[in-house]
């Protein structure tokens, strides 16, 4: 395919690669958005959802008796009716995650805190909680387990008997010859413990949906902010025995997801039950403390028995770990998360012989979901711990061991040590430009005339990649069996009547601007201004085209759904051209567009309108020129080139894009307190050609806010009895403006040889802020006790407690000399 | 005004310049009377606590949280929501094409709460410093923009006003 | 978000108010709603009748005397922080109300209703006892006075009755140099949720001594706690006092039993309070020593 970029049919400006204002943003300043919850539907009934106080129970017995008499109460749903409505949701993994049954409702126990009990639809959402108050559920707690090592201890509590087992899935991640490596290595550097924290991105707007069933086709129509629609119908359809063809998805304008809003199939199928049993639309509105109850968290994840050999020099040859994921309660996405790390084996570093002994568990505590950055952040924060901790340990400077160690950018397109394609970039000059950002050498200044005034100045430095595009084959490496592989997105572009251009695509943007950006695109192919252009909003499977993998996750719009873009409008682009020189008579050659037409090139009088060439086909087609055959209404489905991965070796090219994000972070810890301030923040990326680098900017920027949030305030926090600690904005202290810092911003563009624009996904970002403050936090220890920071989560007890006390960190680091196996 | 308790009442709310006369229960909050009763779904709502701001709206020229005050205390009042900022001809106001013009907004969600949080701070404070700035969105999370072209949609519209006179107002 | 039902009324004074309290067994004062809306949306509080004296000007008024400062009840974070009288008088209090929440909640929230949730995480009860302030707390038979020590009793536990409000709080004029300090430790970022607080007040008298030493820690006690051992030691010493270490190290720390929970575990916030401590004398005698607060 063509790109975009060689284009020169049209002699109008070129709209992609600016940053042109963006077509979502007149509605959403006005209040004009429409968001899930702002549906309503005439005779609506709201579901109020009565969730668990445990983390584990048996539900003894549910009496709803009392509730069903109160006020404006329609119907009760309880676990004891799901189970013969529903079948158990899919499970993506093979046994034993496969043997794990999921309801909408808890059937016979609870597995966490929050999980939804009994649903209570009533005339108005107030009378439903009133109802809910009257409901009396005896429960019989159980131990509980919430951590992930626990879960695998003999005699631990199970999270489902049926399964026999916490274990999700496991498998031996094995490529190169790590015992080799050791063996050569001068020294190795072992680490007992790391542990990457579970935390939410938590988007400010909740899940909703307003779902209607139709008894004359059988069809159920959901107005919500699922992100990954087709996702929730293949779950969705087998439960509740319907075709999928049946589950008509509307997404609107969607206020954030970051992944969280992809496993929401769980509270509409409890949606769909109560609309079919009550023949009403039903209306579910989430509130914050639901969502961080019962949403979807980020994984949790161990990395214990790290080995890292290492050459004098600082050359890291290899990494072994265990890693042990922590699922929540129930698996849902997973385990695809146990694959989804390997895009990004060896981060940004040469090295080549790895292992990991990868576990997930499940857990009393809510499920994970995908989450900004997924699977591969808690991966690549192990690496940028790991080097962190090496350049400490043999006394190397921590940004020279980096480039060292870094992938050059002659040797792109690189293939890593298992078989993934990393498309370009150039890691040592994106570093660079992130060092001179924050002035590198005045801060390793002032942190030697800071000493003794009680503030201890650290820098850090997290390089990170952001894999984008997936190949759904990868999740055959999780199980054999399933008949996924490849992605792709589909657009359709076409004239409508009086000639407007229409565009629909399968994704659901939650504010990456698809519109504005898929406009660019399709402008600059027709000769139109983004004004001309129409993209309608959102997700709609009646409306719109979609294919399986349709939706807004996992860092790909910018290649699949413009991918996608380019190629129908391409298409119609072609047709155009057909139909414009058969009505004026010329050569294919000579048709040019601009502006709503299509003329002769040289000839500008001898020109036909869009809405000329859109009446011939759809109202005038006698007066058609013979032969044709134009429908101006295009469609193109964009495939990337993939091919099913060796699931034996685990080995293939599992992500299209790699774009690039390298952090540099300044922060000053009180001595006396531990209490950590950003000084300076510097965010250097490369995602390739740039459709929209304000948009590019403004994903960079959001990215690093969260990271930020979740390195230094945000955690979800369980107790023993699976009790969530941190279950509003009381406790899980979403960062604010004051304490995120002005960062700077650059980027360079590497554009990606594999994607039809040379654009790379992005979006998602590494996770980098977390590396780079936790660097930039090893630094401070560096200069004091020497602690490890072992943990993503620093709040300003631990990094109090790192000062006083660097004994308990260092437990289980050591260094040995080479030669001494695993 | 009666003086003994009542679970509902009538009350009579101005917003944006339009007064509506409505029976509402006591227990309803202020937000969700903007939105079920009135409509105008332009005010969100994004947490159950106090915290995120998305609810924000001027009443009787203060900024607060529409869900932390019920819909009869608002009974009198003069309420301004996002839905009353563009210009009488539907033109973005200044303010908003500020916002739009930095990429203050990607899912816009927050957007309505930050815009009033905003002008509330530019209509105190017309060059506010970059701290100042922060501190005045303090209650208005967002998980999208990292804050930072929200400060600096701001901090554009200050200089903007500094020059050309109060483009806020 | 979704409350019981509750019955709601706005009186016109506050006799009427304390008259409604008494006469419904389940009706509780809504001041600025700040805390009370959120207890409301959880179902947890005790209140079906609602008394709003938010609107009540006359619980709203900021006096000044030559003795004192008086705060009405229902008087916002936002009037205090504009106050011309608490600029000059006593800028503490503006400055202590401006790191609370966020411009909305300072919109609405009331200083009575900060005294009267009396959360441990609460800015004013721990500045009140210091600053010795008097609460004027009215009921059926009258106005009564207190000080702000007896009215902190413990956890979300004030010394009012059923039936009673406060109407005010009355703030020494100090007449002599002195200096206040509010120093915090928020977790979760700025000013973000207080874990422990140390204030301290002191005054420098004729002779060139410190006196009306006063320094109260929150975060690690049931109430405000006065370290009166570290007030007795600064006590009488000279201005140039400097000694900060050795007077903080006079309060035995091992007798706190501070709360661990999910913001800071108990150990740290015992940690804490000396390092605060330090830090809020030091600010404290800076001002003292200048002669004037700025
Ligand atoms: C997001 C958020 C963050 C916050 N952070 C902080 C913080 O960091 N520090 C802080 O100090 N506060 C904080 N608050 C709480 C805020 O300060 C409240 O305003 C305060 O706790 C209560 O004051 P109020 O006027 O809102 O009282 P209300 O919420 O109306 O009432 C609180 C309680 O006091 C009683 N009451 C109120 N006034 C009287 C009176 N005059 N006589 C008798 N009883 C009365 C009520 O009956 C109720 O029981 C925060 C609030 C929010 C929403
Ligand atoms: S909904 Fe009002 S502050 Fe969050
Ligand atoms: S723009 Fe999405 S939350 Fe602010």
């Amino acid at each position: 395919m063509s790109t975009v970029f060689t284009d020169n049919k049209t002699d109008t400006i070129r709209w992609t690669g600016k940053s042109i204002p963006r077509k979502e943003d007149d509605r959403l300043l006005k209040g004009q958005g429409r968001f899930a919850d702002d549906i309503r539907r005439h005779n609506e009934a709201h579901v109020y959802l009565l969730r668990s106080p445990y983390g584990h129970a048996r539900i003894r017995s549910i009496d709803v008796s009392v509730a069903n008499e109160a006020p404006g109460v329609i119907y009760i749903l309880t676990g004891e009716e799901v189970a013969v409505l529903q079948k158990p949701f899919m499970e993506i993994a093979p046994p034993p995650g496969g043997l794990m049954e999921d309801y909408c409702l808890a059937v016979g126990k609870v597995h966490f805190m929050g999980e939804p009990v009994v649903a209570i639809l009533a005339e108005t959402e107030e009378l439903g909680r009133d109802a809910a108050d009257l409901i009396e559920i005896d429960y019989e707690p159980l131990p509980a387990v919430v951590d992930g090592q626990a879960a695998l201890q003999a005699g631990a509590p199970l999270v489902h008997e049926e399964a026999g087992t916490n274990v999700v899935w496991h498998g031996v991640y094995d490529w190169g010859d790590i015992e080799g490596s050791i063996a050569k290595a001068d020294k190795v550097v072992k680490i007992d413990r790391l542990h990457f924290h579970r935390f939410t991105s938590t988007p400010i707007e909740c899940n909703a949906a307003v779902v209607e069933y139709y008894p004359g086709s059988g069809e159920y129509t959901f107005w919500c902010n699922n992100t990954m629609p087709q996702f929730a119908a293949m779950f969705m359809g087998p439960a509740l025995g319907i075709p999928t063809d049946r589950l008509h998805f509307v997404t609107q304008d969607i206020g954030g997801s970051f992944g969280n809003k992809i496993t929401t199939y769980v509270y509409l199928t409890i949606c769909a039950i109560l609309a079919k049993k009550s023949g009403r639309p039903v209306k579910w509105t989430e509130y914050r403390t639901d969502h961080i109850l019962g949403g979807s968290h980020g994984n949790e994840r161990t990395f214990s028995d790290i080995v890292v050999p290492v050459m004098a020099d600082g050359t890291i040859l290899g990494i072994s770990a265990a890693a042990i994921d922590d699922a929540g309660a129930f698996p849902r996405y997973e385990p695809l998360g146990s694959v989804i790390w390997s895009q990004v084996v060896p981060n940004v570093y040469r090295f080549r012989d790895v292992r990991i002994d990868f576990t997930q568990v499940v857990t009393n505590k809510c499920p994970v979901g995908p989450n900004r950055g997924y699977s591969r952040l808690q991966h690549m924060w192990m690496v940028e711990r790991v080097v962190d901790i090496v350049a400490q340990e043999l006394h190397l400077d921590p940004v020279a061991v980096r480039k060292q160690n870094y992938i050059l950018p002659e040797q792109m397109p690189y293939e890593t040590p298992n078989g993934c394609v990393y498309d370009s970039g150039d890691y040592p000059r994106c570093l660079d430009m992130a060092l001179e950002l924050i002035d590198y050498p005045k801060w390793r200044e002032r942190q030697q005339t800071a000493r003794g005034t009680g503030k201890i100045i650290g820098i850090g430095i997290g390089s990170t990649l952001d894999s984008g595009t997936n190949n759904f084959g990868q999740a055959r490496i999780i199980n054999p069996q399933l008949p996924f592989s490849g992605n792709g997105e589909v657009s359709n572009v076409k004239l409508d009547l009086y000639g407007e251009v229409v565009v629909t695509i399968g994704t659901t943007p939650q504010g990456q601007g698809h519109e504005t950006t898929a406009a660019q695109v399709v402008s600059d192919i027709l000769g139109l201004h983004p004004d001309q252009v129409r993209v309608l909003i959102g997700h709609d499977n009646a409306r719109n085209v979609y294919t399986g993998f349709s939706g807004t996750y996992a860092s790909q719009f910018a290649v699949t759904g413009l991918g996608a873009v380019q190629g129908a409008a391409e298409k119609l682009r072609r047709e155009i051209v057909q139909l414009a020189a058969g009505v004026l008579q010329a050569d294919e050659s000579e048709i040019a567009l601009r502006d709503g037409s299509a003329f002769v090139q040289g000839q500008e009088e001898r020109a036909i309108p869009f809405i000329g060439l859109a009446n011939i086909v759809f109202a005038n087609n006698a007066t058609m020129p013979p032969g044709l055959d134009v429908s101006l209404n295009c469609t193109y489905t964009y495939r990337p080139p993939f091919k099913v991965p060796d699931v034996e070796k685990k080995f293939g090219n599992l992500t299209l894009t790699y774009s690039t994000q390298i952090h540099a972070s300044v922060v000053e810890v009180d001595e006396e307190t531990g209490q950590t301030t950003i000084l300076d923040y510097a965010a250097v990326d490369d995602s390739g050609r740039l459709i929209h680098p304000q948009i590019v900017e403004g994903q960079v920027h959001g990215a690093a806010g969260l990271g930020i949030g979740a390195a230094l305030y945000e955690a979800l926090e369980y107790d023993e009895e699976g009790q969530l600690l941190t279950s509003n904005f009381y406790g899980y202290k979403a960062v604010t403006a004051i304490d995120v810092p002005m960062m700077k911003t650059a980027a360079i563009e590497s554009p990606s040889p594999f994607s039809p624009n040379g654009a790379k996904g992005m979006g998602e970002g590494g996770g980098a802020p977390l590396h780079a403050i936790c660097s930039a936090l090893q630094d401070v220890m560096r200069q004091k006790s020497g602690a490890i920071i072992k943990d993503s989560y620093n709040p300003s007890e631990r990094v109090y407690w790192l000062l006083q006390n660097a004994e308990k960190s260092r437990q289980g680091v050591s260094v040995e000399e080479s030669g001494h196996g695993l | 005004m009666s003086n003994t308790p009542s679970v509902s009442r009538s009350v009579a709310v101005t917003v944006n310049g339009t007064t509506y006369q409505r029976d509402v229960a006591a227990r309803t909050l202020l937000v969700h009377f903007l939105r079920e009763n009135l409509n105008l779904t332009g005010t969100h709502f994004g947490c159950d606590t106090g915290h995120c701001g998305s609810c924000t709206v001027i009443a009787n020229g203060k900024l607060i949280k529409s869900c932390m005050m019920l819909a009869v205390q608002a009974d009198g009042a003069q309420i301004e929501t996002v839905e009353g900022l563009a210009e009488p001809d539907g033109s973005l106001s200044p303010l908003q094409q500020a916002f739009s013009d930095a990429h203050a907004l990607q899912c816009g969600f927050c957007t309505p709460g930050l815009m009033l949080a905003s002008k509330y701070l530019l209509e105190h404070n017309p060059n506010p410093t970059e701290e100042e700035i922060r501190r005045g969105i303090k209650g208005n999370l967002c998980r999208c923009t990292g804050y930072v072209n929200i400060v600096r949609a701001i901090q554009n519209i200050a200089a903007d006003s500094a020059e050309k006179g109060d483009l806020v107002k | 978000m979704l409350l019981k039902e509750i019955s709601y009324v706005r009186p016109h004074s506050i006799d009427e108010a304390v008259a409604l309290l008494n006469s419904y067994p389940e009706a509780g004062i809504l001041a600025g709603g700040q805390s009370l809306i959120n207890v409301l949306k959880m179902r947890i509080g005790a209140y079906s009748t609602l008394v709003d004296i938010s609107a009540l000007e006359e619980l709203k008024q900021i006096r000044d005397s030559a003795e004192f400062i008086s705060i009405g009840a229902a008087t916002t974070y936002d009037d205090i922080i504009h106050s011309p009288v608490v600029m000059v008088s006593r800028p503490i209090l503006a400055e202590t109300a401006f790191r609370i929440a966020d411009q909305q909640v300072r919109n609405r929230g009331t200083i009575g209703g900060n005294c009267c949730y009396n959360d441990p995480t609460c800015h004013f009860p721990p500045l009140l006892t210091a600053m010795g302030a008097t609460m004027q707390v009215y009921g059926s038979d009258g106005m009564r006075e207190m000080s702000a020590e007896e009215f902190f009793v413990g956890y979300y536990q004030t010394a009012l009755a059923s039936g009673q409000i406060l109407a005010g709080i009355r703030i020494p004029k100090p007449k002599r140099p002195y200096g206040d300090a509010f120093v915090p430790l928020s977790v979760g970022g700025t000013d973000v949720l207080n874990a422990v607080t140390v204030t301290a007040h002191v005054e420098l008298d004729e002779p060139g001594t410190l006196t009306a030493v006063r320094v109260v820690a929150t975060g690690v006690a049931p109430q405000p706690l006065r370290m009166t051992s570290v007030e007795d030691f600064v006590h009488g010493q000279t201005g140039q006092f400097s000694d900060l270490a050795g007077a903080v190290a006079t309060f035995d720390m091992s007798s706190l039993e501070p709360p661990s929970d999910v913001h800071a575990s108990g150990l740290y916030r015992r940690r804490m309070v000396p390092v605060l401590a330090r830090r809020a004398l030091k600010m404290a005698l800076e001002q003292v020593r200048r002669g004037y607060r700025e």
